[in-house]
């Protein structure tokens, strides 16, 4: 794969990173090592592997439908940069 | 020149809550409507070396939902990520099924507007958690967050684009709430947010022209959908006529129903597929779905409701009406057809259930499961009206007593006398009498107004205290003024 700063930029708003144009410059020959070096498992030949059969598990040994405690809300608003102690509170969205 | 003709595309995806206990990746409660942020954990909230652990019944409701859609269940199924930033999504990716959904191929029938069956298929049916919930609070620049929505099992349900109208899509959606509760898989409340859906909608012009396909969001009702649907179609048209816009010159895209104003307002465009990243979910491994579930489930499905609708129809000779009516409720239909009996019609039974039984509930406010005597009784008076041993008028008496004693009918006719009068001689003397105490009426009978007759029937049935044979009083009456009976 060859990575371009359409590419870049693309990545980066998907992941909603800003990138100033050096960064997008810079980024573009760093990813394109890394893909280069990822390529490798491409190689691997896995005409026979399904990718779902590595590590099924039958239905009958699922989680049963039992409560268990959740997080006290105190707790769990704890870590978040924004509460009024009930809600988060976050930018509001503005559809792009 | 007349404008074009077109045909109209309706496809829908609806999101369906499953009735679980408990979340689909984790063991906090899935509750509607309890206070904000307390049914949350660290799964839900996506934190670092929180893992997932599927729910049990939340396979085994995902399967019997899509049996009762008609789809084929995956023998193997697997978890992926969707990933996109949201605020009400903490972890910024929702677990979903991407290539290996859990059910696909199904289909559901509704009657078309042309009065035809018309086949919906359901390309598939796929496990995934819900989201939370935002809150937008007017005059500020935040959102509030409630998560204790998040990790919800959804079940969502991909129809192919089989609808041809506003109407049919309203029809669709109602049939599909009936069968999800027809197998108890889901409350299917619109109002809660149970059932959410989303119509795909464009057009289809004679020369081939297409409009470009629009997704509908914030749809809360069929009403709602019916309504946004309408707005679609003539909004497309007009666009098409006046500015040519088909899919060839035009990106699909994403408007939201405003349910106030009736009308969609563009949210975003989709100049791509959007860009969701799919990729195998690490942290769950697939699923091998036992046969033995998936036969139990089928085999625990109830007949579908619009089966069991048709039936009472074509076997048990119910106006459509009535079909429908207690078709809606499953538990309604149950408890009808445990009054059934040999030796009464459906249709009585129908009535007494419909009129007299449904009055009550609706004046209690209760459902149902709050009538104070079993579905036998009903049949049981029913049997007694057929019998034309109790008139209408006394069916209404002995099932108040029914409802407020539990007296049976049959036992409450025979200690009360409520037996109808069909004895020739009483009731002919009490037409004689009627006829004699009302000659201007019994007059104009006979010269042919059949609506001055009522005071004739009237006094005469008074006589026989209310239990006279209707139809013996009528004819006989008519015997005695030498009309036609």
């Amino acid at each position: 794969m060859h990575v371009t700063e359409t590419l870049v930029r693309h990545v980066a708003r998907l992941a909603r990173i800003e990138l100033s144009d050096g960064e997008v410059a810079a980024m573009v020959p760093q990813l394109d090592r890394i893909l280069g070096h990822v390529e490798a498992v491409a190689n691997v030949d896995v005409a026979d592997a399904d990718p779902a059969s590595a590590d099924a598990v039958p239905s009958a040994a699922l989680r049963p439908d039992v409560a268990a405690p959740s997080l006290e809300r105190r707790v769990v608003l704890r870590n978040a940069p924004a509460t009024d102690q009930v809600f988060f509170l976050a930018p509001k969205v503005l559809e792009d | 020149m007349s404008a074009p003709a077109y045909r109209v595309i309706v496809g829908m995806e609806v999101h369906l809550q499953l009735r679980t206990r408990t979340k689909c990746f984790c063991g906090c409660l899935a509750v509607y409507g309890a206070e904000p942020n307390v049914h949350v954990c660290d799964v839900c909230l996506g934190l670092p070396g929180a893992l997932p652990v599927l729910n049990a019944e939340a396979l085994r409701l995902g399967v019997r939902t899509g049996l009762a859609l008609g789809c084929t269940v995956a023998r193997r199924t697997k978890w992926d990520r969707k990933n996109y930033f949201y605020p009400d999504l903490p972890k910024g990716y929702q677990i979903s099924q991407y290539d290996r959904p859990l059910c696909t191929d199904g289909a559901i029938e509704i009657d078309g507007d042309d009065g035809a069956t018309r086949r919906v298929r359901i390309r598939r049916a796929h496990l995934e958690e819900d989201t939370g919930k935002s809150f937008h609070v007017a005059g500020t620049k935040h959102s509030r967050i409630d998560l204790n929505r998040c990790g919800t099992p959804l079940l969502e349900i991909v129809s192919e684009p089989d609808l041809a109208s506003a109407e049919e899509a309203g029809r669709y959606l109602e049939e599909l709430r009936r069968i999800v509760a027809y197998a108890g898989t889901s409350d299917g409340n619109m109002q809660e947010g149970n059932l959410r859906c989303e119509p795909n909608v464009n057009l289809v012009y004679e020369n081939g022209d297409r409009t470009p396909i629009v997704e509908v969001k914030n749809v809360n009702s069929v009403a709602g959908v019916e309504r946004a649907i309408r707005f679609e179609v003539e909004r497309q048209d007009r666009e098409y006529r006046e500015h040519g816009r088909t899919s060839k010159n035009t990106p699909r895209s994403t408007r939201g129903f405003d349910d106030t104003t009736g009308t969609t307002v563009h949210q975003r465009t989709k100049e791509s597929a959007d860009d969701y990243r799919y990729f195998p979910e690490p942290d769950l491994p697939a699923v091998d779905v036992d046969p033995a579930l998936v036969e139990a489930e089928r085999a625990s499905l109830p007949e579908r409701p619009r089966t069991r609708r048709l039936r009472y129809v074509q076997a048990l000779q119910l106006s459509a009406y009535d079909a429908g009516v207690l078709t809606a409720d499953r538990r309604v239909a149950d408890w009808f057809e445990a009054a059934l009996g040999p030796d009464r019609t459906a249709k009585t039974v129908a009535n007494l259930l419909t009129g007299e039984v449904f009055a009550r509930l609706n004046a209690a406010g209760k459902a149902i499961d709050a009538v104070p005597f079993p579905p036998a009784r009903l049949g049981e008076l029913a049997a007694l009206v057929d019998g034309r041993v109790v008139n209408a008028p006394t069916a209404k008496q002995v099932l108040k007593l029914l409802w407020e004693t539990g007296e049976a009918p049959a036992a409450a006719v025979a200690r009360l006398g409520l037996a109808q009068v069909s004895d020739p001689e009483a009731v002919r003397a009490a037409c004689e009498a009627a006829i004699a105490a009302e000659p201007a009426a019994a007059a104009a009978l006979k010269a042919g107004n059949e609506k001055a007759g009522g005071r004739v029937v009237g006094h005469a049935m008074k006589a026989l205290k209310g239990k006279g044979d209707p139809t013996l009083v009528q004819r006989t009456l008519r015997q005695l003024l030498g009309l036609p009976s």
